[in-house]
């Protein structure tokens, strides 16, 4: 009868020590979720908070290309402008010939149709000036009307409300911000052809109406650049503190696994002496 | 008169029972680890030489110090502890299900549904994120159904050896009945039967780890064995025990006495094997069953309904992502991607209406921000709460059952303990026997020799 509390005490201490064993060994203490429902049931919760912040980062690194594109696009425009104000500065100058005055109007031709080609620049989601129409050109090659809409783009990177990244094409370009970039080009072109220094003077308000439209929308595309690194590394704080919670919850104190793992391996060892003790404190072995 | 011969008988009698003390000491100890076997007592007597107060020794019957009682509390004690270890063995397969601690599970599956929404706003338009989306519900579908289609094959398991384990109980339920019948006709004889009660006491204590046992003796001194309730033997007459399912899908016990009429004794099956066996089954596994069906139903309705607000690529609205029963009722084993949307990822609605497509993706937000959303369980929880509360109970169960495997498992080898020190063999004692019934045996040896030689003192002197 004494071996069966021998073995029984003898059987406890093993199987703690095997589950030390995985504890140390594995560096977690929720191996098995009954080793503590409570820790298990919040340690689960904080994983999908991680892995709700792995998304958000994912997401917004996947936008931020596409923004980055559409501000160094739209910074392309500026330029673009800024190169046929100079040309309609050169064009009114009265030396000129109504030959030389072609050239120049082709070369802001050139510049209307390098202007189109941007309005319609292609990201990885498709054309970025569109709205939600982002499968087909929303500027028009010849004409530059419209054919897009105000939808935005809204991604899902935490905060109260939706953040929308796109940028707005209509904005951007045509009347509904005030003044349509293609058609300022065109005036300027038309005036240059018809040999009409005043029209050609009178162009030069409206490509400094396009100019302020563009810059405007350059910056609204900086801040969603800005919005969208700000989101990261607020994300990036967060993973490190949802970790460190979860570490918090679910890992074993390695000093304290050790620790335990040696002081049992010793209690076994007692266990095992104590045994021996007992079965050769029998009679049979004192005669 | 006594006198030198009758010292003789009188050594004679003493090596007599001095060697049937050896016999019986040996057989202690041959027997020392012989389950069920009950350690002998040799009672010696004197008995005196006609009335006279001199007299010499005699073996009385051999004793067999058993304890009723205490019997009937290693039953129990034993019926309890083997009730807790089959519902932890139980529950420790329903916890390997639930392995998200270690990186796997619903858990993961049902993030990364969520984690996909999140992407499919930056990509409505892409294609490889639209499959994406599709497969990670097909694997959130089909982790639930996996995982309920493990729980409902578990129960049928349990049901299939629930009938085995009855099929013991009515093997030794007839074991006994036979014994108890041997015994009453050797008693009838004049034996003892020891060691057919050394047997009648083991397929009693192994009874006991099926189903919860009470014994007692009958007027007309039979073994009366009750299990789960209800006489199981009487005698030499045997009943028999068998399992099936309730109209309520829950076990039943019966069980049909020889003259044919039967009993519903479920409710009275309150230890061994078959209760912890109807413990992990009907109440354990079917809650955690219960508890995941809500879980799946509440995460597929709300899902669907923010997706049937929106549009697909093809402009058509009111499309399901999950297809899923009306009611909770077994959601996780059912619970699939719906037909208008599997293999079709163009049909998952990124955009809230036709109007923005295709670069909405205004109702992928909204189906991201499901994550967040307090849904589940009565509006009280998200869905990864409601999950962890799943998490939790399964672990909550499973560590009770463990606590209750160590404590219930102290009390029956405490209770162990007690009768053995009653009734097993102690070896410390039987050597101390051993060793006095050898010396008494050499002292008896001494007295022959010593009536021997004075008798030939006498002869020796007679014939001088």
């Amino acid at each position: 009868m004494q071996y069966d509390a021998a073995l029984r005490s003898l059987g406890s201490l093993a199987s703690q020590q095997a589950e030390a064993q995985t504890e140390a060994a594995t560096g977690s203490r929720l191996t098995s979720p009954s080793n503590d429902p409570i820790a298990s049931a919040e340690y689960v919760r904080l994983q999908s908070s991680l892995s709700q912040a792995n998304a958000r980062r994912s997401t917004i690194q996947t936008v931020q290309g596409d923004a980055t594109l559409a501000e160094g696009s739209l910074s392309q425009g500026v330029d673009l402008v800024a190169q046929a104000k100079s040309l309609a500065i050169q064009g009114a100058n009265g030396t000129l010939s109504a030959a030389d005055r072609a050239t120049l109007a082709k070369q802001v031709d050139g510049l209307r149709d390098t202007m189109i080609s941007i309005a319609n620049t292609k990201g990885a989601s498709g054309y970025l000036f569109g709205g939600s129409q982002t499968q087909t050109a929303p500027f028009d090659a010849t004409t530059g009307a419209y054919s897009g809409d105000n939808g935005e783009h809204v991604v899902d990177i935490g905060g109260s409300t939706p953040t929308s990244v796109g940028t707005s094409g209509a904005q951007a370009f045509t009347t509904a911000g005030g003044q349509d970039v293609f058609a300022a080009l065109s005036t300027l072109s038309d005036a240059l052809n018809a040999n009409d220094v005043t029209a050609i003077s009178g162009s030069v308000s409206g490509l400094d109406a396009a100019s302020t439209q563009l810059v405007n929308a350059q910056g609204q595309a900086g801040l969603t650049m800005a919005k969208l690194t700000s989101s990261d590394s607020a994300l990036g704080l967060l993973q490190t503190r949802i970790s460190s919670q979860q570490s918090a919850v679910g890992a074993a104190d390695p000093v304290a696994a050790y620790s335990s793992l040696s002081q049992l391996s010793t209690s076994l060892q007692n266990a095992v002496a104590v045994t021996k003790q007992i079965l050769d404190n029998s009679a049979f072995n004192r005669f | 008169m006594a006198g030198l011969t009758s010292l003789l008988y009188t050594a004679r009698d003493a090596l007599t029972a001095q060697s049937y003390g050896l016999d019986v000491t040996g057989q202690n100890i041959a027997n020392a680890n012989t389950p069920g076997y009950v350690r002998r007592q040799v009672v010696l007597q004197t008995q005196a030489f006609g009335n006279q107060t001199t007299g010499t020794v005699q073996v009385g019957p051999l004793q067999r110090p058993t304890d009723v009682f205490l019997d009937d509390r290693r039953y129990e004690s034993t019926g309890l502890s083997s009730s807790a270890g089959e519902e932890d063995n139980q529950l420790a397969n329903v916890q390997s299900l639930f392995n998200d601690t270690t990186g796997g599970g619903i858990s993961t599956s049902l993030d990364a549904l969520f984690s996909s929404f999140s992407a499919l706003s930056a990509s409505p338009n892409d294609s490889t994120t639209r499959q994406t989306v599709l497969s990670n519900a097909a694997n959130f579908a089909s982790q639930l159904n996996d995982t309920a289609n493990s729980i409902a094959q578990q129960k049928t398991d349990i049901m299939t050896e629930a009938k085995g384990v009855t099929v013991q109980v009515n093997q030794d339920a007839t074991d006994i009945a036979k014994l108890n019948q041997q015994i009453a006709t050797a008693t009838a004889a004049g034996q003892d039967a020891a060691d057919l009660k050394d047997q009648l006491g083991t397929k009693v204590q192994d009874l006991s780890t099926f189903i919860n046992v009470h014994t007692f003796t009958d007027n007309q001194g039979n073994l009366v064995v009750q299990g789960g309730g209800t006489t199981l033997v009487q005698g030499d007459v045997a009943s028999t025990l068998s399992v099936g399912l309730a109209t309520d899908g829950t076990m039943q016990f019966t069980a049909a006495s020889q003259g044919g009429s039967s009993t519903d004794i479920t409710a009275y099956v309150t230890g061994g094997k078959l209760a912890g066996l109807k413990q992990a089954r009907d109440t354990d596994l079917t809650q955690v069953g219960q508890e995941l069906d809500q879980f799946a139903y509440d995460v597929a309705t709300a899902v669907n309904t923010q997706h049937a607000s929106g549009a697909g690529l093809d402009g058509v609205s009111g499309r399901n992502l999950f297809s899923i029963g009306a009611s909770a009722t077994d959601a996780a084993r059912t619970i699939a991607v719906d037909p208008s949307v599997a293999g079709q990822p163009n049909n998952i609605a990124a955009a809230s209406s036709s109007a923005s497509l295709p670069g909405g993706s205004d109702n992928a937000v909204a189906l991201a921000a499901l994550a967040n959303q307090s849904f589940a369980s009565g509006g009280t929880r998200t869905a990864s709460e409601a999950y962890s509360d799943v998490l939790g109970d399964v672990a909550q169960r499973k560590a009770s059952s463990a606590n209750a495997v160590t404590l219930r498992g102290d009390v029956d080898a405490q209770v162990k303990t007690m009768q053995q020190s009653q009734s097993g063999v102690s070896l410390d004692e039987e050597m101390v026997n051993l060793t006095s019934y050898q010396r008494a045996y050499e002292a008896a040896t001494k007295v022959l020799t010593t009536a021997d030689t004075l008798l030939g003192e006498l002869m020796n002197s007679v014939t001088t």
